[in-house]
């Protein structure tokens, strides 16, 4: 007894040495994170995650119906004061956007970091597919950061900031400024391209940038940019050389809960365990749910005017009898949650590519470029329009009108009109290409902290 | 060390003794209560100068008459008598005098005389801890101790109240103060160790009031720096009650009470007609610049869609929400103590239920403290407590950093609509009361068991103290304690509820648990060299502290009837563990001349796991000295004015860790998965480089008693913390939002005065009144990058900028309703009035528009005895001044409009802007408002300046003769009366930083209570 009480404050002592060293138990420090291919597989996921975090205003929440919700055909059942209602006001200010823009950043810059660590890797030749796929990532989340905060190039906005290009580690006193939109989408190509060139996996894999995936996202740049040979060519590539098919009307309004379903090149997956609760697009577009997203009746009235087409079985008259605990309205039907999922409303992939976008891109740039658009559409309609009989010639109008009825509620319908010179009007707005409303405030925080080197988008303040 | 105590005046004079006729020599014996044997005693002949003084053995031996009285005092002890009646040996057994008790404080690894202290310290008795609240330590000690500040988060019982020692010394780091209880460090889990977060829980009250002793706060530099690197922002020292020698006493103790928010004029919304009216104005108005605004309605339409548009029913859903709440405590202690052991057990129970619909804090708490002497040189101490605390509640906004719950008080008050009944014609609760949907009746919702929040606590805190004498001046200790927590909390939304519709329902259970290991080992010498007393102490302590939490959730119920987690489908698992470790050593030394020069000086070493090698290791040491003059010769002129006077001054440094865990590392974290895939991202960037946060006190000040009944004592402080541990802000584009960095200095500095004074002191009426006053402020010096402001909270609702206060509200500044058109306005440039005003909120320029931090705070008490102590009254009156607070709920309550398709507002947003009432506060309501006037400005920020009771108690102590002791009756309130509010309308106690999250306001209570001992 007496000799225990000497030693047991000497022996604590003695640990102590080697106590002073903690580890975390659900973190590895970063020099040993990636010492494996298996390690750079789940850093390659890790940033889809990062990406997609369980929060507002992330690409799996809000910003994957962005271009809805501002676009001309949304509605809003209800508002609970979220930001889907406040996005379709063009309400949100510089003190609203700070997720939009740091979960993409901070998934960037997982990135860059697991594309550095993966140069010490032994064994590069299998390393190099998911190094390729780390560069197809940062092109796509340039991509998304690129539609939001800047305008379309094409759009003719007199705003020509793009973004603070991510292409590298930067130490965490870094302060970036922006590089011109053409520098930006330069980028977005390049990345692309490099990935593309660099061994990208070309199987089927619809959670994962592949290869098909880069080049279909690639087309999408290119028409952004106005660069239509370019589009055409990998819209065409896809098109012909990948293994994805377009939906039929049997298969179509079923394909929204699967997972890898036959046109989808690329979306992010969302599970039981991970997924955007109820700032999700099925929380949204849910008459129990946020109900903020809904369709306008003139969207609705205008998809009914062919119920020969699959696509107006999309959209929902929900203007059912009176439940108090109902918000009545008209619902797109694309976010039915995936199959199997526990909260179905929380829970579903969120389509970035599918295969009919290669066929509108196709039609659009070969119409600009002067070749034969009706092909790609008539392929398109095909598949969704019960006893379709082929045209010989389609015009701007057409491909438009078609983009409208086949991408609504997949985050298109405002970047349609901008870039191609129109206006979105919805109610009592009007909101021209070169509208400063076109494009979201940057930060407050980002602008405060740069001290004058980030320029604010016009219109907010900056 | 207290022993040494000087030869009393009487015990000089006995020394020149004169020897009578018929006398005799007496011997004998002077020890306490222990048979310690007590040294120096003055032994003296009543009304005589004979006399002699008590020897090392505490013995004496004197000639004396044989018919004389012996008298025997001693300091600290209550003197004796006894008359000689011819024995030769006469034993005294003296007892210590607690009024003098008081004056030995408890201090950083020991307890000296508080005379002889050079520190700043302050201390309060258990009792009047537990007089003011029976629920929690920090609740009690409110407007009791100058430089000290506490603040709930809400008024929910068993919520997080915070303490704030001598301002704010931390931007980032902990501004939470290191908790000592009987000597142990008590874990350093913050809230969020142990808590999920959806509502506040705090982990102080799992100790009971009732068995405290003493609790003290150490406030400078040598007072605290022996507590090294966690003792930056104070130390609190818990002493528990031990038991004592003698006869053995029971005690019960009984409350009883009721509880309702503090302040009736809070939270007022609109009634029935007011909201209808509301809603057309505000409709109409939208109508007019834009019907999308009012969803193509007129504001007729929209106000036909309220539950009952004709007006007549009007609900105040305020009284539906809140309530009179009961709550109760009873407490069973036994002390009984023999020459070796003694005992304290104490047994408590208490019972509060919250005032929110549904809630409730239940605590069952045990403690036993035995002191036994082993031998002559050897005493052990063993202190265990056990508690179990309950909670059940709702969520509260304690975990939203943006936006408002929506199934909080707060949240179901403001959507709740005016013109729906609680009840249906059937006496069932009416479902359909929310006028957004989005949340419910509170007595569905609240009072249910379809949606709730349960918590529940069992903490355990353990210590061995062992002490060796080796010599009479050395001796050896070893103070070994483990303190653990297991916080269960159960979350439960049915599938009919209205959080758990969309997850058909919600079951889930999160473990937390913490455990902290400290083993501190000392030598101790104490010595006397005639006028000199030495006294020091060195040794190590080591500090394992762990915690873990594990989380399992399940969804897709059956139904509402079961909410097993095996009754539902998995839905979640979680779990993780940190642990961070400290190693010390520690040394101290004090040196006084005759209690006139005091010289003391205290090092400290600390290694922490939290940083990284090569700055985990930090030196903190102060020096104090002391000077009493009123021992000097040249004073005794004005000796009785100067009855004790001392002067002091200290300085010396304290440290501060970052709250995280492994800060310094960088990380890549596994905590994530991508489909069914493992994912691991980088989580945190690397910082070998980060230290420990320093700070530099500085104090002086004095102790002055005036006639023996006055005491002023005034101190003035200065403490300087660099290297701030920050959470610098980062660019987003690093992939980081802020990192953790030792950057910038913050100056806190304040004057601390105390003054008490016994007025009136006569048999039939005493009157004392202690009264403690602060002045402070907390100035943010430097900043990094060149001292660029950082904005920062909610929106960037605040600011730092070097020169301003810490908290400082940093926004648009509202100028008024422009009477013309009833449109709000701001100050496109606050601090530029020439570039005009601009109804738009996003064009407003802000600027700082207040501070949380008050200049000034402070509280009097005033006690009275009547009838030679039969009766006794107290009660004590606390006042703030400069400070502000942000008024979250206030951002819904007044929206001028905006929210007027989802929310009701406050009472007071009825006088708005109409063409009839155009000097009216508020502008013209319109729904979904362009201009956003209601957006964070400074219509928010509202003054806490107040003066309010804070307690009153009466107590009578009944005459009995028989088999009781002790019979004492009281009623006492809690925070009664709010005296004057520059708000009237809001309840100026919230949160430290100012901001008014608090869906439960601040309370009070009216309690009846009994005390019996026998």
């Amino acid at each position: 007894m007496k000799t225990m009480k000497y030693i047991l404050p000497v022996a604590v002592m003695l640990s102590g040495c080697d106590a002073l060293d903690q580890d975390p138990s659900t973190s590895v420090t970063v020099d040993t994170a990636i010492t494996s291919v298996e390690d750079l597989s789940n850093a390659v996921n890790g940033a889809y995650y990062v990406a997609t975090y369980g929060t507002t205003m992330t690409v799996a929440s809000e910003l994957s119906i962005y271009a809805d919700l501002v676009g001309p055909d949304s509605y809003q059942p209800a508002s609970s004061g979220q930001n889907a209602s406040r996005l379709a006001q063009y309400a949100l200010t510089p003190a609203d956007t700070y997720n939009a823009y740091y979960y993409l950043y901070a998934a960037l810059a997982s990135v860059n970091n697991a594309i550095d660590k993966a140069a010490d890797l032994e064994d590069q030749e299998a390393a190099a597919p998911y190094v390729a796929e780390l560069y197809a990532m940062r092109g796509l989340f340039h991509f998304h950061l690129a539609t939001v905060f800047a305008p379309i190039p094409t759009s003719g906005s007199s705003n020509d900031m793009g973004l603070v290009l991510a292409d590298k580690v930067f130490d965490i006193s870094y302060i970036g400024e922006r590089a011109s939109l053409q520098d930006t989408y330069a980028m977005i190509v390049s990345d692309f391209t490099k990935a593309i060139g660099s061994g990208l996996n070309m199987a089927r894999n619809s959670g994962h940038m592949n290869y098909w995936a880069a080049l279909a996202l690639r087309a999408r740049a290119y028409l952004y940019m106005g660069d239509y040979d370019a589009a055409l060519a990998d819209a065409r590539q896809v098109i012909g050389e990948s293994p994805y098919t377009l939906y039929t009307p049997e298969s179509y309004t079923r394909a929204w809960s699967q997972e890898g379903a036959d046109e989808v090149i690329m979306e992010y997956l969302q599970t039981d365990v991970y997924n955007a609760q109820r700032y999700a697009p099925g929380y949204y577009t849910s008459p129990l749910g946020y109900s903020e997203y809904g369709v306008s009746p003139e969207f609705y009235a205008w998809m009914q005017q062919t119920p020969e087409d699959v696509r107006s079985q999309m959209v929902a008259d929900l203007n059912i009898a009176p439940d108090p605990d109902y918000n009545p309205g008209f619902y797109p039907l694309k976010y039915p949650g995936n199959a199997g999922a526990s909260v179905r409303t929380y829970t579903n992939n969120i389509k970035v590519v599918r295969l009919s976008e290669m066929y509108l891109i196709a039609a659009e740039a070969a119409l600009h470029v002067g070749e034969d658009a009706s092909q790609y559409i008539n392929a398109l309609r095909t598949n969704r329009i019960v006893g379709y009989v082929s045209v010989d010639e389609v015009d701007m109008d057409d491909v438009m009108d078609e983009r409208r009825k086949e991408l609504f509620a997949e985050g298109h319908a405002a970047f349609d009109c901008w870039r191609t010179g129109r206006a979105v009007v919805n109610g009592s707005f009007t909101i021209a290409p070169d509208d400063y409303r076109t494009v979201l405030p940057l930060p407050v925080e980002e602008v405060d902290l740069s001290g004058g080197r980030l320029k604010q988008n016009p219109g907010y303040g900056g | 060390m207290c022993r040494k105590i000087v030869i009393s005046l009487a015990a000089l004079l006995g020394l020149i003794s004169a020897a009578a006729a018929q006398s005799l020599v007496v011997t004998g014996s002077v020890t306490d209560l222990e048979g310690y044997p007590l040294e120096g005693a003055a032994v003296v002949v009543k009304g005589s100068a004979t006399g002699t003084v008590t020897n090392e053995e505490g013995r004496f031996e004197f000639k004396v008459p044989q018919n004389a009285v012996l008298v025997v005092s001693y300091i600290g002890y209550i003197s004796q008598e006894k008359p000689v009646r011819g024995e030769h040996t006469i034993n005294f057994i003296l007892t210590e005098d607690s009024e003098f008790l008081d004056d030995v404080i408890v201090v950083a690894y020991g307890s000296m005389s508080k005379s002889d202290f050079t520190g700043s310290a302050a201390q309060v008795s258990g009792d009047d801890i537990a007089q003011a609240s029976s629920e929690s330590i920090d609740k009690g000690m409110i407007g009791k101790i100058s430089g000290v500040r506490i603040a709930s988060d809400s008024g929910d019982p068993g919520s997080a109240g915070h303490v704030q020692i001598r301002g704010v010394s931390s931007i980032s780091a902990g501004t939470s103060p290191l908790y000592v209880v009987d000597g142990v460090v008590m874990s350093s889990s913050t809230e969020d160790d142990l808590n999920v977060g959806y509502k506040s829980m705090g982990v102080l009250n799992t100790i009971n009031p009732e068995d405290i002793e003493s609790v003290t706060v150490l406030k400078d530099a040598a007072a605290a720096s022996l507590y090294g690197s966690r003792a930056a922002n104070g130390v609190i020292l818990i002493t528990t009650k031990k038991g004592r020698q003698g006869k053995t006493t029971v005690t019960y103790s009984g409350e009883f009470g009721l509880s309702n928010m503090a302040n009736q004029k809070a939270l007022q919304m609109m009634d029935g007609p007011r909201f209808i009216q509301y809603l057309k104005d505000a409709g109409d108005n939208a109508y007019a610049i834009n019907p999308a605004y009012s969803y193509g309605y007129t504001g007729a339409q929209i106000a036909s869609m309220v539950a009952d548009p004709s007006g007549k029913t009007s609900t105040d859903w305020t009284k539906q929400i809140f309530r009179n709440a009961f709550q109760q405590n009873h407490q069973i202690s036994v002390s009984a103590g023999g020459e070796k052991t003694k005992v304290y057990a104490g047994l408590g129970y208490n019972n509060t239920e919250g005032i929110v619909l549904g809630s409730y804090f239940e605590r069952f708490s045990g403690r036993v403290n035995v002191d036994h002497k082993v031998n002559s040189w050897m005493d052990m101490s063993v202190r265990q407590m056990i508690s179990f605390t309950k909670t059940k509640g709702h969520s509260d906004q304690s975990g939203q950093s943006q936006g408002m719950g929506y199934a909080t008080p707060i949240g179901v008050l403001t959507q709740s609509d005016p013109t729906a009944a609680p009840k249906n014609p059937d006496g069932t609760w009416n479902e359909y009361v929310s006028w957004s949907g989005q949340t419910g009746n509170p007595h569905l919702l609240f009072d249910s068991d379809t949606e709730y929040n349960r918590t529940q606590t069992m903490r355990s805190l353990s210590s061995l103290e062992s002490t060796i004498r080796i010599t009479d001046w050395l001796s050896l200790s070893n103070t070994l304690g483990y303190d653990y927590i297991d916080n269960k909390q159960y979350l439960w939304w049915a599938p009919s509820s209205i959080d758990g519709a969309a997850l058909n329902g919600l079951s889930a259970v999160y473990i937390f648990q913490t455990s902290d290991l400290t083993n501190s080992s000392l030598l101790r010498y104490a010595d006397q060299y005639g006028p000199h007393s030495v006294s020091a102490l060195a040794g190590f302590e080591a500090a394992d502290h762990r915690v873990g939490y594990t989380y399992s959730a399940a969804n897709n119920y059956p139904g509402d009837k079961l909410n097993a987690l095996s009754v539902g489908q998995m839905y979640g698992v979680g779990g993780s563990q940190s642990r961070s470790f400290m190693a010390s050593i520690l040394a101290n030394a004090n040196y006084d001349y005759a209690h006139r020069y005091y010289a003391s000086a205290s090092f400290r070493r600390d290694g922490s796991s939290r940083l990284g090698p090569d700055s985990r290791w930090a030196n903190f040491w102060s020096v104090s000295a002391a000077w009493r003059l009123s021992s000097e010769d040249f004073m005794s002129s004005v000796s009785r004015l100067f009855n004790d006077f001392k002067i002091k001054a200290s300085y010396g440094t304290n440290g501060n860790l970052p709250s995280g865990y492994y800060s310094y590392k960088g990380l890549y974290s596994a905590n994530g998965g991508y489909g069914t895939g493992a994912a691991i991202y980088w989580s945190n960037p690397e910082n070998d480089a980060l230290g420990w946060e320093k700070s530099r006190n500085f104090n002086v000040g004095f102790d002055w008693n005036m006639y023996n009944r006055i005491d002023l004592a005034v101190e003035y402080y200065n403490k300087y913390t660099s290297s701030l541990i920050f959470d610098m802000p980062a660019s987003a584009v690093t992939g980081f939002s802020s990192y953790t960095s030792n950057v910038g200095n913050l100056l806190n500095e304040g004057v601390e005065v105390e003054f008490g004074a016994q007025i009136v002191n006569l048999l039939n009426f005493t009157w004392a009144i202690d009264m403690n006053f602060t002045w402070q402020r907390t100035v943010v010096e430097n900043l990094p990058n060149g001292g660029a402001d950082i904005p920062y909270g909610d929106g960037s609702m605040y600011i730092h900028r070097e020169g301003a206060s810490m908290y400082s509200f940093y926004l648009p500044v509202w100028k008024g309703v422009d009477p013309e058109t009833g449109l709000g306005e701001f100050w496109i440039d606050p601090e530029d009035h020439s570039k005009g005003v601009t109804n738009y909120y996003s064009e407003a320029g802000s600027t700082i528009v207040g501070k949380a931090m008050p200049d000034v705070i402070g509280g009097v008490t005033n006690s009275m005895t009547f009838l030679d102590g039969l009766f006794d009254a107290s009660f004590l009156i606390s006042f703030q001044a400069g400070g502000s607070l942000f008024d979250y709920p206030g951002y819904f309550t007044h929206s001028d409009g905006f929210r007027a398709a989802s929310m009701n507002a406050a009472s007071d947003a009825a006088d708005y802007w109409t063409p009839d009432n155009t000097d009216a506060l508020y502008p013209k309501p319109i729904m979904n408002n362009p201009y956003r006037w209601d957006r964070f400005s400074s219509r928010l920020i509202k003054s806490t300046d107040n003066v309010r009771v804070r307690e009153i108690a009466v107590g009578a102590n009944v005459p009995v003769k028989r088999h009781i002791d002790r019979l004492r009756i009281y009623a006492k309130a809690t925070n009664p009366l709010i005296i004057w509010s520059a708000v009237p309308d809001i309840d100026p106690d919230v949160a430290i930083n100012g901001y008014r999250t608090v869906d439960v306001p601040v309370t009070k209570s009216f309690i009846l209570g009994i005390n019996i001992t026998f």
